[in-house]
């Protein structure tokens, strides 16, 4: 190997980056498989213990069943509505576009804390709700729209509207071109939207924590175990399954949006 | 007499922002024909096709196609088909797909649908490519297939905007004649878009010149290129020098004063009085130049023999004389005058020159690269005689 070429400015700031990037994650799957409760070098001995554990705590399989509920459910309904709004935004121009483009992204910007705070004084103050999945639930739809506004928006603006225009030129109504034009070339942006809210919802923390109900969230759940020394390698253990499969879930999601690009389509 | 294919009463686009993209505009294109909107863009003949299609809607009168009132109809009620610029063909379907497309809506029947396919594809001649995805098609390939597309539905009109204008040069000479034929052996009617000038007098029967939402001239394309009826639309198609002055003699030839100089034009209708302001209009092509001293070439214009020549004018008398000058302008209403060529530029068929009359005005002048021997070539700095009939120019009104 040629060391001179691994040692370029370019190669050095991406191996320190990569570093600077995974080392913890690689630490805690790491730690993850260590034959101790405490957290500390040197290592003591490989073990699944924690693995195995993990199927025996109801209380966390519980909390991570309500996340897969929430995700599943505030993700797909983000996506329908997330997904009307960019047709809206690409396709169509009406009075107040741009404050709506404008206003549509903030949840992006907004701190995930005050997000909370707001919905809780909302829900509580104002509806008198009962803090439930069912508040989480819409908690995590404010936040997915934007998210899949942006990857479903992006892939409307690259193919011509006129695409549109044809299928109604050959007999197609509003509603059939939408069907038959639009909505299977949008197809895999629409899944790889829906699967970048899913990791979204899955992780989210610092909003759920107030809006969580009795039925709480694995993030929230997890935070919560942390006040228990012995439980740590437990959450260890949940952290890298749930990397793993994140890593996994994102992947295939960046897969399916390339593969329907129109400009990365490579034709045999 | 059948009722026009498209009709068009007294119709106004003004988008929002009090953007008028179309004005007033009244038209009739009757069946059958290829009839071309030509103009520069935003002239609104997009705008117009779009508003046939149906894709925009009229802010004011009423469009009919075959005698119906389609105003109100949205594009898939009526029975048009468009050819859209850039093709608009569907990437996620193959090419067999793609001209199913209408069918398949009109719940035609496979078999019957399988048979038009492979029908309108040869009649394309792009026959075996139907497996294919659009983006494994050439330009040429892909604007056939969006040409099957349309006509599969067997269309009362067919619509096409700016179709060929994706294609190289060669290509684009190919199709124009390939979609005239087509169009011919189909007897539907076509409309046109473009800002193509030799592409509309190539392949129209007629051809409405636009410009800021309004029709400037409607008329077969000889109509159009000789006889434009104002400056727009003789600088729009092809080139024209235009020459500003005094009315000095009205009539049917039109004698000018630009600069001093006495130039001639038809008055093609307009009528105009000694005194006014007007625009003599001439094409580079419409005028030669003689070198001075070289009768002979001058002499072969005139139809005379050397006799007749030699008894009119006294033999070899400088052609900048009075009396000669005199003699071709009552006699012939010919414009004969002196001036310098000041720049030559080679264009291949053609060499154009820049000449500057004595008296400041200059004019391009195109002249057929007929080769050297007969000393119709010139340089910058040589003094040569323009000549033109009175009829090769024309005087519009400012």
């Amino acid at each position: 190997m040629n060391l001179r070429k691994f040692f370029t400015p370019g190669a050095l700031f991406y191996w320190l980056f990569a570093i600077f990037l995974y080392l913890p994650i690689a630490l805690l799957i790491l730690f993850s498989f260590n034959d101790a409760s405490s957290l500390h070098f040197p290592l003591s001995g490989f073990t699944w213990k924690w693995y195995q554990d993990l199927a025996s705590a109801n209380e966390l399989m519980d909390s991570a069943r309500n996340s897969l509920i929430v995700g599943l459910g505030s993700s797909l309904v983000a996506t329908i509505l997330g997904t009307m709004a960019a047709i809206a935004v690409v396709r169509f121009n009406f009075p107040g576009r741009n404050l709506f483009i404008a206003v549509s992204g903030l949840p992006l910007v907004i701190p995930a804390v005050v997000v909370g705070v707001a919905l809780l004084i909302l829900f509580r103050q104002f509806f008198d709700m009962e803090l439930s999945l069912w508040t989480v639930s819409l908690g995590h739809v404010v936040t997915h729209i934007p998210i899949v506004m942006l990857i479903v928006g992006a892939r409307l603006a690259g193919f011509p509207d006129n695409l549109e225009d044809a299928a109604m030129d050959l007999g197609a109504s509003y509603w059939g071109a939408q069907l038959r034009v639009v909505l299977p070339m949008s197809f895999s942006a629409l899944v790889a939207a829906f699967l970048t809210a899913f990791t979204t919802s899955f992780d989210e923390y610092a909003m759920s924590v107030f809006i969580v109900g009795t039925d709480v969230t694995l993030p929230v759940y997890m935070y919560s175990l942390l006040r228990f020394p012995r439980r740590l390698p437990l959450v260890v253990a949940m952290g890298g399954l749930i990397m793993a499969a994140s890593i996994a879930l994102l992947m295939f999601a960046e897969w399916l949006r390339r593969a329907g690009d129109p400009k990365n389509t490579v034709e045999s | 007499m059948s009722q026009p294919a498209v009709q068009l009463k007294d119709v106004s686009k003004i988008f929002p922002g009090d953007v008028t993209a179309v004005d007033h505009m009244t038209l009739d294109i009757p069946q059958g024909e290829f009839f071309t909107m030509l103009g520069p863009s935003g002239c609104g003949k997009t705008t117009t096709l779009r508003m046939i299609a149906g894709f925009e809607s009229p802010s004011e009168g009423r469009i009919f196609i075959e005698g119906k009132d389609v105003t109100a109809a949205p594009p898939n009620r009526r029975p048009v088909n468009t050819v859209f610029q850039n093709y608009a063909l569907f990437p996620h379907l193959t090419v067999e797909q793609n001209v199913a497309f209408g069918l398949r809506l009109r719940r035609v029947p496979a078999a019957e649908t399988q048979r038009r396919v492979q029908e309108a594809l040869e009649m394309v001649r792009l026959p075996g490519m139907g497996k294919r995805r659009p983006s494994q098609l050439s330009g040429g390939q892909q604007q056939r297939v969006a040409l099957a597309r349309a006509l599969i539905n067997e269309p009362e009109v067919l619509l096409l905007d700016e179709p060929l204008g994706a294609l190289d040069l060669k290509l684009r000479k190919a199709v124009q004649l390939e979609l005239k034929q087509l169009q011919s052996e189909l007897e539907i009617t076509f409309v046109y878009v473009t800002h193509d000038q030799e592409e509309a007098l190539t392949m129209s029967n007629r051809i409405a010149v636009m410009n800021e939402g309004v029709i400037q001239q409607l008329g077969i394309p000889r109509e159009i290129y000789e006889n434009p009826v104002n400056r727009f639309v003789a600088d729009f198609i092809g080139e024209t020098n235009f020459m500003t002055g005094t009315v000095r003699e009205a009539g049917e030839v039109v004698w000018v004063d630009v600069n001093g100089v006495r130039v001639a034009g038809s008055a093609g209708g307009n009528s105009v009085s000694p005194g006014e302001q007007v625009t003599l209009a001439i094409r580079p092509e419409k005028m030669n130049l003689y070198p001075p001293g070289k009768m002979d070439v001058l002499e072969t214009e005139l139809g005379m023999d050397a006799a007749e020549f030699a008894r009119v004018f006294g033999g070899q008398k400088p052609l900048v004389d009075v009396d000669m000058r005199q003699y071709l302008e009552k006699e012939l209403n010919s414009v004969v005058i002196p001036g310098t060529v000041l720049e030559a530029s080679y264009i291949g068929t053609d060499i154009r020159y820049l000449v500057q009359f004595n008296g400041g005005t200059t004019v391009f002048v195109r002249m057929q690269n007929f080769g050297e021997r007969y000393d119709t070539t010139f340089a910058a700095g040589d003094t040569v005689i323009i000549h033109w009939p009175a009829e090769n120019a024309r005087v519009l009104k400012e």
